[in-house]
């Protein structure tokens, strides 16, 4: 254990919560830190939260605006004498005597020497799980691998939020390789991952995941006519009345032939002649099923059979980048959502993880419900999956958009840079673990660093993402893009010309 | 209220402008001070001498907490590079306990003695271990004459030891060709304001000048005046005045000095008072010792247009600077280790628990 500073008295502490301490000359500690220092209670574990210097000389305004005007102090003061690193420290918890996790009840004296903290205790005193866990990368400031137990880390739920650009997808892809790369006796998992702008389709690209990765092209994905009946109708519509749904039931009886498909286009035109129902009925049924029709993921049977598809150890990514109407997507997603949830329900399936991407738009807070289609079955799914190994992911880049319902079940999060204050806020509400300084630091995180809070880590807990195994698919740069934007079209006008003259 | 208030300000601008008419006036009258030059500090080695100190009494015992700090500024080419201490930075105070059997007057004569034996034995230290161009003491280098005893007293033996001490430190200066220097930070000395009424006044009057009605009419004014608040009206930035001697002092263990001790005063800024130096220095070389402590001593004292002292005390006072907290963890962790005991027991006066 190397020395790392002294603790001092100040008006506030050191506290059962709180200390301050000098850190000793030569030692560097950082924000973020595990530290520890002994109390009556036994070894308190503390999380740096805070580091400032300070200098007698340069403390007074008026003073340090004097010296400019006539000299330097530098010149005149051995202010270099003067400064002092203080580290403010936030206790997390204390081993007593038989090496039990307790809540300290007594603080640290001041002068007590702060310590740093070695990997078995950390690991320990962080719950993390260095046999079988999920390996995100390294705890900061420690050499410790950040190897989180998959039962904490993903059954109660997960979501990874963070702003545009910070390491969201990278994070994701880190975790899909240590999902398809663990042992049989390690316990494997089926992954579905619902990929809303194609940014997982290169998986397929690398030549160690080739085998292991098939992506569904969504507008491929076909919903059987056969499985619906007016209730499952009036779920994709929820503006439908219940005589609506009573009329569409019995036309849909007529339409429907032996194998119990039947047809969209039939559908709308016996609606169009029947001559029991109600004219508005009749109209607001057509003018829904129309829209229905219209996006053409209807058909006799459901495509794809998702359950030869979802294999342990294996990842499923629905691509839905050509697909531009939200609804779609959200239908599409609520389709396969659902689907999953039934299989895995009568074991048909593999415990499965479910990662959605883009979740807010998916599962939107506030939206009305014919805006956010897929938002049921993803709110049922985190608050009933974990009893059938149904588990979800959500991923968003605005957490406040997402719903408080679905968030708040995720119990674990990784949490990258955030800096709307909206979000930020909306996130500390989801979160009980988040302390107002932890809050401070989230916005401040650099790309590829995170913050792990709730069931996976005993204590939040800052990492620094590991480097994925599989290839990187950069994007072209923005100039690069310009460049090759404008070429194109110059050359396009070229051979515009060419045919005219 | 307000009433007071006026009538308070009228008396204090009224006795004001009667010094600064005196000081104009002898000022027009006669040359009494120098300008002091700028001047680069070279390679100069200054070292600056403070202490803190702290006494308290309880019921059983007189507690005192002091300690000393020598810290040493080394210039090269003028520029500060380095700063020494000396015992170190921050060094553990000194606890004495004091038999509560003397009067508080021989109690607070031993403080004061306590107070300059170990700034002088760090002085002292500091000379051998650094071995500076110029010392320069927090406070004077003349031992008050308040604290001089009869030997019949029960605390002449601390007495005997710091005038020892000071003739030491004088002694070694004088051989090693160190410049002595004490800075006071709040003098009410009126030293000066004596030797113009003495000397100065009475030279102009019997001159042909023209301010002699003024001074005449205004001269009374120093009977009530310390010296800094007279020289505020008649110094200016980067003057000083003429150093005079403690010979009317006769301080009784220091006869072989009494004619080697000198004091001035500087102005390094503008809107402070003047600060008053004392010195060591042979009779014969005063101006040319006046000169050089004062323009050392004036380039490192400007730090602000409204504060005017030595860098190296600034600098000592923040390292050896005692408060009332240390010492109550000094007695606390004396009373944890004693139990329950009247010695250290809180004066009732200051311990009222209502």
């Amino acid at each position: 254990m190397t020395r790392l500073g002294t603790i001092i008295a100040t008006p506030e502490g050191p506290s059962v919560n709180n200390f301050s301490f000098v850190i000793s000359a030569g030692q560097i500690v950082k924000r973020g830190q595990f530290v520890s220092v002994d109390t009556e209670d036994g070894r308190a574990i503390a999380t740096v939260s805070n580091i400032f210097k300070t200098n007698r000389y340069f403390e007074s305004a008026g003073s340090v605006n004097e010296q400019n005007k006539t000299s330097q102090l530098y010149s005149a003061f051995p202010v270099k004498e003067w400064e002092y690193t203080i580290a403010e420290a936030h206790i997390s918890g204390a081993y007593d005597a038989k090496q039990n996790l307790i809540r300290p009840s007594f603080p640290p004296s001041p002068g007590s020497e702060v310590k740093s903290v070695e990997s078995e205790i950390l690991s320990k005193f962080l719950g993390l799980d260095m046999k079988r866990g999920i390996n995100l990368g390294q705890v900061q400031q420690h050499e410790l691998d950040a190897k989180f137990n998959m039962t904490r880390m993903i059954q109660k739920h997960l979501a990874i939020l963070a702003i545009s650009g910070s390491g969201k997808s990278y994070t994701t892809t880190v975790l899909i390789e240590e999902l398809v790369n663990r042992g049989l006796k390690d316990g494997r998992i089926a992954i579905l991952v619902i990929d809303n702008h194609g940014e997982y389709e290169n998986l397929k690209d690398d030549p160690a995941l080739k085998d292991k990765i098939t992506i569904i092209d969504a507008n491929e994905v076909k919903v059987g006519c056969k499985h619906m009946t007016g209730r499952a109708f009036a779920a994709l519509l929820p503006r439908m009345s219940g005589v609506q749904v009573r009329d569409l039931n019995r036309i849909i009886q007529t339409v429907r032939k032996e194998d119990g498909n039947f047809d969209l286009t039939d559908l709308i035109e016996s609606i169009k002649v029947d001559e029991t129902m109600g004219k508005k009925t009749a109209e607001a049924l057509i003018s829904w099923l129309s829209e229905l029709e219209y996006m053409k993921v209807f058909a006799g049977d459901d495509y794809p059979a998702i359950e030869d598809f979802m294999q342990q150890g294996k990842v499923v990514i629905l691509n839905l980048k050509d697909i531009l109407r939200l609804d779609k997507k959200q239908f599409i997603v609520d389709f396969i959502s659902k689907r999953m949830f039934e299989l895995r329900r009568r074991n048909a399936i593999p415990p499965y993880l479910e990662i959605i991407e883009e979740a807010h738009n998916f599962c939107p807070e506030g939206a009305k419900s014919e805006n956010a289609l897929s938002r049921k079955i993803i709110e049922t799914l985190a608050r009933e999956g974990r009893k059938f190994y149904a588990n979800i992911c959500l991923i968003s880049q605005r957490p406040v958009q997402l719903s408080t319902t679905a968030l708040s079940q995720c119990n674990t999060q990784i949490i990258m840079r955030v800096t709307n204050p909206y979000d930020l806020d909306h996130i500390k509400k989801s979160a009980e673990a988040i302390s107002s300084g932890t809050l401070d630091m989230i916005s401040s995180l650099k790309v590829g660093e995170a913050i792990v809070i709730g069931e996976a880590a005993n204590h939040p807990v800052f990492i620094k993402v590991r480097e994925r195994k599989t290839k990187e698919s950069h994007g072209t740069k923005l100039e690069d893009y310009a460049i090759l934007w404008e070429a194109k079209n110059e050359n396009s006008k070229l051979a515009d010309g060419n045919e005219f003259l | 209220m307000d009433e007071i208030l006026s009538n308070l300000a009228n008396k204090i601008a009224e006795i004001s402008n009667k010094r600064k008419a005196l000081a104009n006036a002898i000022d027009k009258g006669i040359k009494i001070k120098h300008k002091i030059d700028d001047i680069d500090l070279g390679n100069l080695k200054i070292c600056g001498i403070d202490g803190g100190f702290l006494k308290k009494d309880y019921h059983g015992a007189r507690l005192i907490l002091r300690r000393a700090v020598a810290a040493c500024f080394n210039f090269t080419n003028g520029k500060l590079e380095s700063c020494e201490y000396l015992p170190n930075s921050r060094p553990f105070p000194e606890a004495i306990i004091v038999n509560p059997e003397y009067s508080d007057q021989e109690f607070n004569v031993l403080s004061n003695l306590k107070r300059e034996e170990i700034e002088l034995e760090m002085a002292l230290e500091a000379i051998e271990k650094f071995r500076p161009d110029i010392i320069i003491r927090d406070g004077s280098i003349i031992l008050h004459p308040s604290s001089a005893i009869l030997a019949t007293s029960s605390i002449y033996k601390t007495y005997a030891n710091v005038t020892e001490l000071f003739k030491q430190l004088y002694s070694e200066c004088e051989r090693r060709n160190i410049l002595l220097v004490g800075a006071i930070e709040d003098s009410k000395g009126q030293r000066y304001c004596n030797y113009l009424n003495k000397k100065i006044i009475p030279e102009v009057l019997n001159s042909n000048s023209d301010q002699k009605v003024i001074i005449a009419g205004n001269m009374k004014i120093l009977d009530n005046t310390t010296d800094s608040l007279f020289l505020y009206y008649l110094l200016d930035i980067n003057e000083r005045t003429e150093s005079i001697t403690y010979t009317d002092l006769h301080l009784p263990d220091f006869e072989s000095w009494n004619n080697k001790l000198f004091v001035t005063y500087i102005k390094p800024v503008d809107y402070d008072r003047p600060l008053r130096l004392d010195f060591i220095s042979k009779p014969e070389n005063l101006n040319e010792t006046t000169k050089k402590i004062t323009e050392i001593v004036c380039k490192i004292s400007k730090h602000n247009r409204n504060y005017s002292y030595p860098s190296v005390l600034i600098e000592a006072d923040a390292r050896a600077k005692l408060t009332d907290v240390e010492i109550e963890h000094f007695k606390s962790a004396l009373a944890e280790k004693l139990g329950n005991n009247p010695t250290l027991m809180e004066l009732r006066r200051e311990g009222r628990p209502l």
